[in-house]
Formats: structure tokens, C-alpha cells, sequence
């Protein structure tokens, strides 16, 4: 590796960090948890003003023209402080699609992106995980079916949806038509939802020789890699109540983090962080720098972090004893956002498979 | 001393790629020592005596370590150019760890110019072979413990004690040793002393220790009545505890720079993938079956990260948040892998799994299976897993001692 990280970079991630401590404490999670829509649109407006909403917005458009590895670090920070938004899919997914697609409709959606006023959700299960008969197709010019776990669609005003590896749309969230049904997920700060379709008229739609089959292929990869920095925020996070909980709770007159079976169970959960830590850098800066490993670099980022992050929310929970175990601690917010990202952009055994085919592991019988 | 340019290291780099292809030895009929610990026969340690001093004559060791001493006096990158060089030609072992890591750096950071001027050089060049008296039979893990003891008479010091794990005891001109010089000291860390003592005297006697695969490069080291000079000593009575911890801080932040080398073969998990081509499983190749191809992409993926920890390991602005963490949990997690990794790989092996090296039949020689056995002497040597996590939560998280 050939880099380092620039002043500039260290200065973001602060900035980002002091705001989401000073304003979107763990209290503010708690009341947006009640929301229709956890994603509020007075907090991603401030973000945007931070630059964060347009990081990877080219310049021409108003956005910051950033790399994969600055989003990975505000993404880390957004899951350290288990904030909702719309980040995932607004201020990564979609304008790494873009960046594939051009016209002059994408121009005015990362217009509006990197302003903070216009929201995307994004809609890609189905390319790899397919429930229900769920799937949309697009046939005279309408669209119809159903897609499940779209991702911050709930208040979002446009929605891109993936109908298959080569062909994207994008609809209008108030199209008529449209049904956007929030789902109850075990992670209340990701905004996720089923979506139906019954004759929806798409604004736009993308295929094969428009660049719509690499738009799709770069936007999983650099999901995956925002992704796998939020479940690596988070468990900085729950790494650091556990020890903070281990150097406050006394049992038997003693602290319960001089005991031998608590202490080795946090060198367990920190130590597991480096080799993530380290994949997650290569996976971000593959991404921007060494394309041909991106695809591969990006399933073994997810695939890893999201084994070790179950392990450090599970872990950290033990540590805390019964208390982390209700709501009257904040535990669980953290656990449950790791939970969920766990599957949100592919599970680690449909990754593991994927990075098997792409190194040639699996030959057709 | 000047950054080098890119240019200079890429030519760096490319000399030393065709220095390693063109000398790297071709693999001798005898079995080579998995690590510098277990240096076991005479053909193996004349072997890699003959091989080290050939890297070192060549430039490519000790390169940062500097020229008056018979260092090459170059920046720090040059060096970790050419062990990357060495790990990429498969190069056999640097076998004189204990100098090279131990008590080499220790002589640059507090030695007298004289001590280097006597000793550096042999490190180097192989032609002195150094070994550690730290642990003993009754003193492992609580190394502060140790009791041989050291006893100051005129300008010598009379040593009786035993000392066990010796590397290279057999071989070893000499010994950085750990011992009590003050057994009525206010606790039992500030009683110890450190020495950087001949190996060849009268009274220093070594048995060889036997590991469970059969092979040797451990020795007990027995002393008694031995008598090294006075100015063996390095720093004053009392220091020993501090100077031996400095001693193992070398191998993350030497002062004077890392020597270089590899002390041990490092495991691949892509040569598992071979494997699980050949091992069969149902008639098939192992790595159709589904399970095996996620275990084993498992494996690689965990390879990869420890690969690159090494490479984030000199990238200080990438370790901000807890800088010590990396380091101090880099060989927990590194020798835990290699115990997996040879444990996936021979389960691979169906019924051949328990043919070992020696047997004609074995699978790649046994190399899995010595791997696996050896693999144990890196998870407890060293300090144990179990002790390694005590330190990472004391030292890197502040939890308290238990």
C-alpha cells in the first residue's frame, strides 16, 4: 500500500464525528427510533453542509469529488454513532452508479444529492437474494412486481431499482402506482422497506449498452465497502462500552474487568479489529485505485467484517451481563445495526461463494 | 539522511529480486527448520550459517543498521524492500534471531561503542550465533520470576541457575541472560539483572530438549559456578526486568533500526488451495464441495488480512486510534491462524491425515502435519495466546491486572 491518510481526510472525519456526538447523540437515535422514517431531513441537510451528503459527487455538480476511502471513513463514523441516514444509498450507491450512467437527468440528481435536498433509496436484493417471487420487471414500458429490503426508501424522493445485472430504473416515490412499505427490521435506525409496483412509469431507465451492468457492479462493490466501515464503526463502538462498562461494574469487590475470562474476551473483540481494519483500507483503496481487485477486495471486506462484527456484538453483549440486554441501556442499538448489515448488501456466505467464482474455485458441472 | 526517491527503491527492489532469484538455494535433501526455533542438526545450522552470511555479504541484511558497525547504513525501507524480496523468493530463515532481533538492536540503543564494535558484526555475518536465557523449568510465563543467580565477585560474576527454550544453546557463542542479582529486593522484578555473556565457558552445560515431532533446537542450559566478566552487564543491577522488555519491544521499534530477515516461514493459505484441488471428497475434488470452498475462502480471506496488517504495521498515520494495538496483537492472531490453517488443511486429508513425515505416502511430505504439531510451539512460546491477551487487555485497553 502506497498511501497514507491526508490532513484533509483526518479533518472530515473529525468534523463528522464532533457533530454526530454534539448533535445526534444515542438520545436523538432513541426519539428517531419512533419515526415513520428514522432518516431525518433537517440532520442530512446539516451533513450535506459538512460536505458529506456530496463526498462523491464530482465537483462539476457540487459535491466534493472525494474518494471511496473518505466515504469509508465518514461511513465508519456514521456507525460508531449508529446514525440514521440515507448515506448507503445517497451519498454512495447512487452516485457511484451515476458516475457510470451520465445524461443530464443523473447531473441533476447529484445536483441534488450533494445539496442534501434530493434523497435516493436503492433497491438491489433481489440480485442476490430472492424471497417471495420477489423481483420487478419492465415490460411496455411499465414496471411491475415487487422488491424487498430496499434501502432508505421509506422518505426517500427517488428510488433506483436494480431488475436485473444489466438493467436499472429509476421511479419517482410518489409515482403512481408505487406502494413503499416500511419494514420492521430488528435495526430501527436503517430505514428499509418492501416495495410493490402495479404499472409504475419509470423516469428513467438504463441498460446493458448505456453502462447499466458496470453502474451495477461498481455500486455493490462500493456498498459493500461503506457497508463493512459502518458494521467496523459500530464495533469500535460496542468494543469501547464494553471496556468503559468493564472499568465501572464491581462484582465479588472487584471491578469485573480484572477478571481473566472478561479481559480476554475484549482482546479477543480488539484484536479481531486490526486484520478488518487493514482489509477494509486495501478494499476502499482498491476501489479507487486498483480496479481489477475491487470486485474481489469488496466481498472479502463485507464477508469478514460482517463474521467479526456479529461476534463483537455478541461478545459485548456477555459483557455487559443483564443490562445490556434490555432498552434501558443503548447496547442493543449498535447490536442490531450490526445484525442487520450483516445482510443488507449480501450475507457472508452468498459473499464467500461470489469471491469463490471470481477466483475460478467453482467450475460449472 | 534523504528520503529516497521512488526511483532508487524501485531500483533497490529489482536488484534485490534478481539477487534472490539467482541465489536462493535450491531445496537441500534434508528438511529445513519451519522456524529459527528449531534449528535442530548440524546440516541444518551449517546450512542456513552459510546462508545468512551469503545475504549479509550480499547487502541485504542489516542494511539499516549502521556502517561503522558493519551495517549497510541505509534508511529503514531498503531493508523492508529486501525482506519483502526474501518472503516473495521463499528464502530460507535468517537463523541468528536472537542477535538480529534481540540483542543486536539492544547493543545499538544502550551498548558501548565497544560492545558494538566487538559484537554487531558477528551478528550479522552469522559467524556468532547468539541464544536467550530468560525462561526457566519453574518460570515461564511469570518470567519476573526467575531465579538463576547471578553473584558479583571481584570483576566477574559467578552464575548458578538453569535456564530452559534455549535457542541455539547448543550452537550459541553467546547469551543475553536474564538473573537475580538481589534476591532481598523490594519485589521480585527489581532484583533481576541483564547480561550479555560467552556461551562457551566452563561451567555452562546444555542438553538438548526433544519436541513432539521428533525434532530438536531447544536446549537446558545448565550453569553452574560459571563465571562471565562484569562488564557482561548491560545497564545496571537492578535494571534487568526494564532492559529485557526493551529487548522485546525491538521486534515493533528498534532504534536502531530492524536488521531484517525472516525468522520464521511464513504460512500461505493459498498453497490450501492447491490442496483442496488435489484432496478429494466424495470422488471429487475437495473443492467442489461447498463447505470446503467457504472454509477455504475463509482461510484466504483471513490471510489477506494478516498480510496486510504487516503492510499497515509501517503506516503510522493508519494506526492512530490505538497504536499499540496492532502490534501487540499481531501474534495472537498470527499463530492462532496457522494452527487453523493446518488443522483445514488436514482435514483435507481423509484417512491420510494422520501419515506423517517420514511415511512415503504422506501427503506433501507431512508438511501439514509438522505444521500443525510445530505450530503449537508459536501459540505458547513467545508468551502463550492466553498471555498475549492479558497484555493486549492491560496494555492496549487499561483493564486492570486480574
Amino acid at each position: 500500500m502506497d498511501f497514507g491518510l491526508s490532513e484533509d481526510q483526518l479533518l472530515l472525519e473529525k468534523t463528522v464525528r464532533s457533530f454526530l456526538a454534539e448533535q445526534v447523540g444515542i438520545d436523538r437515535v432513541r426519539e428517531l427510533r419512533d419515526h415513520d422514517c428514522p432518516n431525518d431531513r433537517a440532520i442530512w441537510r446539516a451533513l450535506a453542509e459538512l460536505g458529506v451528503s456530496g463526498m462523491l459527487v464530482p465537483e462539476a455538480q457540487g459535491g466534493a469529488g472525494l474518494a471511496l476511502l473518505d466515504a469509508a471513513l465518514v461511513s465508519q463514523a456514521l456507525g460508531h454513532a449508529v446514525t440514521p441516514t440515507p448515506f448507503l444509498s445517497s451519498a454512495v450507491m447512487l452516485p457511484t452508479a451515476l458516475a457510470e450512467l451520465g445524461g443530464s437527468a443523473s447531473e441533476e440528481w447529484l445536483a441534488g444529492i450533494a445539496a442534501g435536498e434530493i434523497v435516493f433509496g436503492v433497491a438491489v436484493t433481489e440480485l442476490f437474494s430472492v424471497r417471495e417471487g420477489a423481483g420487478v420487471t419492465l415490460e411496455a414500458g411499465v414496471l411491475r412486481g415487487k422488491a424487498m429490503m430496499a434501502i432508505d426508501a421509506c422518505s426517500a424522493d427517488l428510488l433506483l431499482l436494480a431488475l436485473d445485472a444489466e438493467t436499472l430504473a429509476v421511479v419517482r416515490c410518489d409515482a403512481e402506482g408505487l406502494e413503499i412499505t416500511r419494514l420492521k427490521t430488528v435495526d430501527a435506525t436503517r430505514s428499509t422497506a418492501e416495495v410493490l409496483l402495479a404499472s409504475v412509469t419509470p423516469e428513467a431507465v438504463f441498460e446493458s449498452g448505456e453502462g447499466a451492468g458496470r453502474a451495477i457492479d461498481r455500486m455493490l462493490e462500493a456498498g459493500r465497502v461503506a457497508l463493512a466501515a459502518d458494521a467496523l464503526g459500530a464495533c469500535e463502538s460496542m468494543i469501547e462500552q464494553s471496556v468503559a462498562y468493564a472499568l465501572q461494574r464491581k462484582q465479588f469487590d472487584r471491578l469485573i474487568g480484572s477478571f481473566q475470562a472478561v479481559k480476554h474476551m475484549c482482546s479477543e473483540m480488539i484484536a479481531e479489529l486490526e486484520p478488518a481494519r487493514s482489509l477494509l483500507w486495501y478494499a476502499a483503496h482498491s476501489f479507487d485505485a486498483i480496479p481489477a481487485e475491487a470486485p474481489l477486495m469488496a466481498c472479502h471486506v463485507l464477508a469478514h467484517t460482517s463474521e467479526i462484527a456479529r461476534e463483537i456484538a455478541s461478545v459485548s453483549t456477555q459483557v455487559h451481563g443483564g443490562i445490556g440486554w434490555t432498552d434501558e441501556q443503548n447496547l442493543h442499538f449498535w447490536f442490531k445495526r450490526i445484525a442487520n448489515a450483516r445482510h443488507l448488501l449480501g450475507g457472508p456466505e452468498f459473499l464467500r461463494n461470489r469471491a469463490a467464482e471470481l477466483q475460478g474455485f467453482v467450475t460449472a458441472c | 539522511m534523504s528520503q529516497p526517491s521512488r526511483r532508487e527503491l524501485d531500483e533497490y527492489r529489482a536488484q534485490a529480486s534478481a539477487w534472490f532469484q539467482e541465489n536462493v538455494p535450491p531445496v537441500p535433501d534434508f528438511m529445513l527448520p519451519l522456524t529459527f526455533m528449531e534449528v535442530g542438526t548440524d546440516e541444518q545450522f551449517h546450512f542456513l550459517c552459510d546462508w545468512q552470511n551469503k545475504v549479509y555479504r550480499a547487502g541485504y541484511l542489516g542494511a539499516a543498521w549502521p556502517k561503522e558497525y558493519g551495517g549497510g547504513g541505509l534508511d529503514q525501507v531498503f531493508q523492508d524492500i529486501a525482506d519483502d524480496e526474501m518472503r516473495r523468493h521463499d528464502s530460507p530463515i535468517m537463523l541468528n534471531t536472537i542477535g538480529l532481533s534481540w540483542a543486536g538492536p539492544l547493543l545499538l540503543d544502550m551498548g558501548t561503542h565497544e560492545d558494538r564494535l566487538r559484537y554487531i558484526e558477528g551478528i550479522l555475518s552469522a559467524e556468532d550465533i547468539w541464544c536467550q536465557g530468560f525462561s526457566e523449568p519453574q518460570h515461564g510465563s511469570d518470567l519476573g520470576n526467575v531465579q538463576t543467580r547471578a553473584v558479583r565477585d571481584g570483576d566477574e560474576y559467578v552464575i548458578n541457575g538453569t535456564k530452559t527454550w534455549t535457542t541455539h544453546g547448543n550452537y550459541a557463542k553467546y547469551i543475553i541472560l536474564l538473573a537475580r542479582t538481589d534476591p532481598e529486593a523490594p519485589n521480585k522484578y527489581a532484583g533481576l539483572s541483564f547480561f550479555l555473556a560467552p556461551m562457551r565457558l566452563p561451567g555452562i552445560e546444555t542438553a538438548p530438549i526433544r519436541k513432539l515431532t521428533g525434532e530438536y533446537g531447544f536446549c537446558e542450559t545448565f550453569f553452574t559456578d560459571a563465571r562471565i566478566p562484569a562488564q557482561s552487564l548491560m545497564g545496571e543491577e537492578g535494571q534487568g526486568w526494564a532492559v529485557a522488555m526493551r529487548t522485546l519491544e525491538y521486534e515493533r521499534n528498534a532504534r536502531g533500526g530492524q536488521a531484517g530477515g525472516l525468522s520464521i516461514t511464513v504460512s500461505d493459505a493459498a498453497e490450501t488451495i492447491d490442496l483442496a484441488r488435489r484432496a478429494r471428497r466424495g470422488g471429487r475434488p475437495a473443492i467442489e464441495d461447498p463447505v470446503v470452498r467457504d472454509k477455504l475462502v475463509e482461510f484466504l480471506i483471513e490471510n489477506r488480512g494478516i498480510q496486510l496488517c504487516r503492510a499497515r504495521q509501517q503506516l503510522a498515520p493508519l494506526n492512530q486510534d490505538r497504536p499499540r494495538s496492532l502490534g501487540l496483537s499481531s501474534k495472537l492472531m498470527n499463530t492462532e491462524f496457522v494452527r487453523r490453517l493446518n488443522e483445514f488443511a488436514i482435514s483435507m486429508q481423509g484417512a491420510k491425515a494422520a501419515y506423517n513425515v517420514g511415511e512415503p505416502d504422506s501427503i506433501d511430505g507431512g508438511v501439514w502435519q509438522r505444521g500443525y504439531l510445530n505450530a503449537f510451539s508459536a501459540t505458547i512460546g513467545g508468551g502463550t495466546s492466553q498471555i498475549q491477551a492479558n497484555i493486549i487487555a492491560e496494555h492496549v485497553l487499561g483493564l486492570p491486572k486480574s
